[in-house]
C-alpha cells in the first residue's frame, strides 16, 4: 500500500481526524506500507505459573492464558512471555492543530504529528474512534514508523509536538514511551491523550518523558465508568493527581452526554473534585457529544448544558474552563483569570489572537499556566 | 483413539453419522438431509487456538463434509474455518481458496479479501464486527473442543463464537458473564447455527484453553444437538468429574463457574437449556462394536 492510499484510510478510520494529509507531496519514505505485526516483549507484567501472565500496566490487570489476548487486544501471552503487537505500528497518523486534541494551553496554534496504534483498554459506547480502539492490530492498515522515524517526520512536516492520541496510549505504551525518548532528542515537545486508565507506575515512568498530558475525564461517576465505559472511576482519579504530582502540564476534558453525565450536581461535585485534589489552574473542557458508535439514540449535547458546566466550574474555583466541539462559540478563548480580558481568541481549531507574552498575560501579567514555546 | 493417540478415521466418521442419527432420529444421508439441503452454503466454525495437539481434529470435520455433501450441499459451498490461516493449518487442515470438486473451502477470516465487516454488530454491552465467512452462509456449525477454561471456567459451543469476531478479548471481564451469551444472541450467529458438534475426542480439564499436557486426557466423545447450552452443561458435568477424579478443586471453588451458561439460559438470551437431555452423545465403545 502507498503511503498515501494508507493516509486515506487512516483518515476515514480515524473519526474526526479531517485534516489532510501531513505529506504534500509524492515522496514515499522508506517506512511507508504494510507491515506484518511485529512483536515485541512488553513491559510491566508479571510471569505465573502454567505459561500465564498477569499484565500491571492498566488496573483491569488481565491475567492472561498462553495464546491469549490482554482486554486491550494489543497484548499476547506467548508461552509465558508477554507481547506488545503495538511498537512501531500506527494505524492512523496526521498532522493535526494541537486544539484539536484539546489542548488549549499547550503550544496553541501548532501542529501536532499525531498518531496511534489499534486497541484500547476500555470499551466507551460513545468512542469517536472506535473503528481503531475495538480493533486488533492486524486488522486495521498500519505502517512501520520507528520512534526516531516518527520524530523525524514529526520536523520534517513543521509540527512542534509528538502527540499519542486517537485510541489510548496507554496500550501502545512502550512506542510511545520512545517516541517521547526520541522527541526530546530532536527537540520537539511531547504528549498524549488518554483515559487515564493506566497504573500510577507506568505512568509516573512515562511522565519523566512527557511535556503534557490530556485526560478523559468521562463521568464523575463510578456507575458511569462501569457501565457506559467498562472501566472505573478511582484509577482515573489516581492518574490525575499522579499527573499533577509529576508537574507535567495537565488539562482534563469532560465529554457531556445528554442524560448520562450531564447531571448539574454530579458536574459540580467534578469541579469542587478537581479544584480540591488539582488546584485551581488545571484547564478543564466541557466538550459537544455528538451520536455515534453505541450511542446513536442520543441527542448533540445543548450548548446551554455546556455554558452551564462552563458556569459550574468557575464558580468553582477553576481558573481556566473551556466549551468545546462548538466551532466559533467564546467559550474556546481563553481569559485572563485576573484583568478579565481575552488572551488567546479561536475560531475552531485556528487561534486569531495570541495575548501570552513569557507565559504570561499580555495585559496585566498573571501567570497562564501551560507549555508556551 | 487408537492406542497412540492417533484418530481412526473410519471410528470417527461412525461417532459423526451415529451422532446424527441419534439426533434426527434417521440413518445415513436421510438424517443429514434432516438438517441440511443442497442449496445451503455451511460453514463450519473450528477451534484451533492450541495447534494441533488440542484443537478440532481435521477428522471430525471430514465426517461432517462426507454427511454435508451426502444431503446434497456443493463441496464448493462449505467453507471450514477459524480466525486466522495460520491456525487452521498448525491443526492440520488442508487450506483451500478457491472451489474444488472434491474438498471444501478452508482459510481464516484473516485472509486477503476477506476480514470482518465493517459495520459492528450490537450483542448486549459489546459491539463486534463479524467474520465476513459468516455472512457467507445460510448454515453454521459450531465445532469446539471440550475444554476447561481458566478464566471462563469451560470453552465449548458458546465460547467458540468468539473466534468468529474482531475483539474476543471484550468479552472476558467478569469470567465472561454475561458477554459470552450476548455475542451468541447475535442474529447472524443465532439465526444460522443449526447444528453443534463438540469434538470430546480429547480434552482439557485443567490449564486450558491453550494445550497443557497435565491437562489433556483421552475422553473418546462427540456431544451434538442443536442447543448449544445443553452441550456446554454437558461438557461441565464432563470437566468437573475428571477434575474431582483428578483431586482438583470444582470450578465454583475456583471461583471461575461459567455462570454465562445460566445466563444464556435465561429468558434474555434464551439460547437453549441447561437440561442435559437436549443434546446427545457418542461414546467410541459404541461404534467400536458395530
Amino acid at each position: 500500500m502507498k503511503r498515501r492510499e494508507f493516509l486515506k484510510i487512516s483518515a476515514i478510520c480515524a473519526a474526526g481526524a479531517s485534516l489532510s494529509s501531513l505529506l504534500p507531496s509524492a515522496s514515499f519514505p522508506a517506512w511507508a506500507g504494510a507491515q506484518p505485526i511485529k512483536a515485541r516483549e512488553a513491559s510491566y507484567y508479571e510471569k505465573l505459573a502454567m505459561n500465564k501472565v498477569k499484565c500491571l500496566l492498566c488496573p483491569r490487570e488481565c491475567r492472561v492464558g498462553n495464546k491469549e489476548r490482554g482486554y486491550c487486544g494489543v497484548r499476547e501471552n506467548r508461552e509465558g512471555t508477554y507481547y506488545t503487537l503495538a511498537y512501531g505500528n500506527p494505524c492512523s497518523v496526521h498532522a493535526d492543530p494541537i486544539e484539536k486534541k484539546p489542548f488549549f494551553h499547550f503550544l496553541p496554534g501548532t501542529k501536532a504529528f499525531s498518531f496511534s496504534t489499534a486497541g484500547c483498554n476500555l470499551n466507551c459506547r460513545f468512542c469517536q474512534n472506535w473503528e481503531i480502539s475495538q480493533a486488533r492490530p492486524e486488522n486495521v492498515q498500519s505502517v512501520s514508523m520507528s520512534p526516531k522515524e516518527a520524530a523525524a517526520e514529526a520536523r520534517r512536516s513543521g509540527c512542534r509536538s509528538l502527540v499519542g492520541t486517537y485510541a489510548e496510549p496507554t496500550v501502545y505504551y512502550e512506542y510511545m514511551l520512545d517516541v517521547a525518548k526520541e522527541g526530546r532528542k530532536a527537540g520537539l515537545k511531547t504528549a498524549i491523550v488518554s483515559s487515564g486508565f493506566i497504573k500510577p507506575e507506568p505512568l509516573r515512568e512515562i511522565c519523566r518523558h512527557l511535556d503534557a498530558v490530556k485526560i478523559d475525564l468521562k463521568a464523575f461517576d463510578e456507575d458511569f465508568y462501569r457501565r457506559i465505559c467498562v472501566g472505573e472511576l478511582k484509577p482515573v482519579l489516581e492518574s490525575l493527581e499522579t499527573v499533577r504530582k509529576a508537574g507535567v502540564h495537565l488539562e482534563i476534558v469532560n465529554l457531556v452526554i445528554p442524560t448520562l453525565n450531564d447531571s448539574a450536581v454530579k458536574i459540580k461535585e467534578m469541579c469542587e473534585w478537581i479544584k480540591k485534589h488539582l488546584g485551581s489552574e488545571v484547564p478543564v473542557h466541557f466538550t459537544r457529544f455528538y451520536p455515534i458508535y453505541k450511542l446513536n439514540n442520543l441527542p448533540n449535547t445543548p450548548v446551554k448544558t455546556l455554558k452551564a458546566a462552563q458556569s459550574t466550574a468557575l464558580q468553582a474555583g477553576i481558573s481556566f474552563a473551556y466549551v468545546g466541539n462548538v466551532p466559533g462559540d467564546v467559550g474556546e478563548n481563553t481569559v485572563c483569570p485576573d484583568c478579565k480580558k481575552v488572551i488567546i481568541e479561536r475560531m475552531s481549531y485556528v487561534v486569531t489572537k495570541m495575548a501570552i507574552k513569557g507565559g504570561r498575560c499580555g495585559f496585566c501579567g498573571r501567570a497562564i499556566p501551560g507549555v508556551w514555546s | 483413539m487408537k492406542k497412540d493417540g492417533a484418530v481412526d478415521d473410519t471410528l470417527v466418521r461412525r461417532m459423526v453419522s451415529l451422532s446424527v442419527e441419534k439426533l434426527t432420529g434417521e440413518k445415513g444421508e436421510q438424517g443429514w438431509k434432516r438438517l441440511f439441503s443442497a442449496d445451503d452454503r455451511v460453514t463450519i466454525k473450528v477451534n484451533c487456538l492450541s495447534g494441533r495437539r488440542l484443537s478440532t481434529h481435521p477428522q471430525v470435520v471430514n465426517a461432517i463434509v462426507e454427511g454435508l455433501k451426502s444431503a446434497g450441499v456443493e463441496p464448493g459451498h462449505i467453507i471450514i474455518f477459524d480466525r486466522t490461516t495460520e491456525e487452521l493449518i498448525s491443526a492440520g487442515f488442508t487450506i483451500r481458496r478457491t472451489g474444488e470438486k472434491e474438498g471444501p473451502l478452508c482459510f481464516g477470516t484473516d485472509e486477503p479479501g476477506i476480514g470482518y465487516e465493517q459495520e459492528p454488530t450490537m450483542a448486549g454491552e459489546v459491539a463486534s464486527c463479524l467474520s465476513r465467512i459468516i455472512g457467507m452462509s445460510t448454515a453454521l456449525i459450531n465445532v469446539p473442543v471440550l475444554k476447561d477454561h481458566d478464566v471462563c471456567g469451560i470453552s465449548g459451543c458458546l465460547k467458540n463464537s468468539l473466534g468468529s469476531i474482531d475483539n474476543p478479548n471484550k468479552y472476558h471481564p467478569n469470567a465472561g458473564n454475561p458477554y459470552i451469551a450476548d455475542i451468541n444472541t447475535a442474529a447472524p450467529i443465532r439465526d444460522r447455527t443449526r447444528l453443534l458438534i463438540m469434538d470430546a475426542l480429547e480434552g482439557i480439564f485443567d490449564g486450558g484453553p491453550s494445550y497443557n499436557p497435565g491437562g489433556v486426557w483421552n475422553y473418546g466423545s462427540i456431544i451434538a444437538g442443536t442447543d448449544p447450552v445443553a452441550i456446554d452443561a454437558r461438557a461441565l458435568d464432563i470437566i468437573e468429574s475428571k477434575r474431582k477424579k483428578e483431586g482438583l478443586k470444582s470450578l465454583k471453588d475456583e471461583g471461575r463457574y461459567p455462570q454465562y451458561l445460566i445466563t444464556a439460559a435465561d429468558g434474555d438470551h434464551q439460547l437453549g437449556s441447561m437440561d442435559r437431555r437436549d443434546m446427545i452423545e457418542t461414546d467410541l465403545e459404541e461404534v467400536k462394536e458395530q
